[in-house]
């Protein structure tokens, strides 16, 4: 309750709701200078957003990093050669 | 990509229709027609034509054996090469690979990315000549082609009527979560979200890319692309999150 009334005095327009919809821009540094700070006051008395922000920029680093393991596989030689092949007799000559 | 026409292959054609063009001069020529000059095939088709009228044009004597025949089976060739193949096979050496690793972390598995890349490329075989955005187009029908994931949602955040989060406190394992664990997690959380979420968390946040190139990939505005990135990433933190328990 005492961060609640808290969370008045400092902005009033700013919910967690709000916060979440805000935190691709703010990671991208895509908010304005006001909105980005109503959204950093509101990270000072909102435990639960701060939470839910590094939450979500683990995501994203975890995607990445999903992803460049991944990247460096390929398809092998015979796999790719037998695949052109067959593409290529099924387009009519 | 338009092929740029340039005038030096106009002067190619007639040898080349007549078969005495080789060497360099040959495959630069064949490169630029498979390549889709409309300009230069437009007129090869028009010295072809008017090649195969010069023996109806000639006095009345044999022609030597063959050789008219040759100059049709010339043509041909180069017609069936126009076809089929400089085109497609530069854009599968090219392509092949880059889409199989988006099609492998789309689907998750080497098969499936395999089958993918296949049948990608066959849909789109007859389209190489004249594109320029032609791996975006790839991935385009990539995701095209995969089916919608399993009804198996991720959840959202969800929120009290007052607007602050309804699981209170929120768990922060951004810390705790063990390295070698998210990756499986990332892999399952993909497979709750719809193809074009996948791929829009798969090649922005996975490849990097810009969000106009992505969205042109997709067929979406940014603005959609945008809201529909926030809204994966908010499925897999969900999903990750819901699963946390056990795993970290």
């Amino acid at each position: 309750m005492a961060i609640k009334s808290r969370k008045r005095e400092i902005n009033l327009d700013i919910t967690c709701t709000k916060a979440t919809s805000l935190i691709a821009n703010f990671l991208t540094g895509e908010l304005d200078s006001d909105t980005s700070r109503a959204f950093r006051e509101y990270l000072d008395i909102c435990p639960d957003c701060v939470a839910f922000l590094n939450t979500y920029k683990k995501t994203i680093e975890a995607v990445q990093s999903f992803y460049s393991k991944l990247s460096a596989r390929t398809m092998d030689k015979t796999t790719h050669e037998s695949i052109k092949e067959r593409i290529k007799s099924k387009i009519p000559g | 990509m338009k092929i740029k026409h340039a005038w030096e292959f106009e002067e190619w054609i007639s040898l080349y229709t007549l078969g005495i063009l080789s060497g360099d001069e040959l495959e630069t020529f064949e490169a630029h027609i498979g390549g889709g000059c409309g300009v230069c095939r437009e007129a090869l088709w028009q010295t072809s034509q008017a090649l195969s009228l010069i023996p109806r044009g000639l006095p009345d004597a044999p022609m030597p054996g063959g050789l008219l025949g040759g100059i049709l089976g010339r043509i041909d060739a180069s017609e069936g090469n126009m076809k089929k193949r400089p085109g497609f096979e530069k854009a599968f050496d090219l392509y092949a690979n880059p889409l199989y690793e988006f099609a492998l972390t789309l689907t998750g598995s080497e098969s499936r990315a395999e089958q993918m890349v296949e049948a990608v490329f066959s849909d789109t075989a007859f389209e190489f000549a004249e594109d320029c955005d032609l791996f975006n187009r790839l991935m385009g029908a990539a995701i095209r082609i995969m089916k919608p994931a399993a009804e198996r949602k991720s959840p959202l955040p969800r929120f009290r009527k007052d607007g602050h989060h309804k699981s209170s406190p929120v768990a922060d394992w951004s810390q705790s979560a063990r390295e070698g664990s998210l990756p499986r997690r990332i892999g399952d959380a993909l497979e709750g979200l719809s193809p074009t979420e996948r791929a829009a968390v798969i090649l922005k946040d996975g490849k990097g890319m810009p969000d106009g190139d992505v969205a042109r990939a997709l067929g979406l505005s940014r603005g959609t692309l945008r809201r529909d990135l926030h809204t994966a990433r908010l499925r897999m933190r969900g999903y990750i999150a819901a699963s946390a328990e056990n795993v970290f």
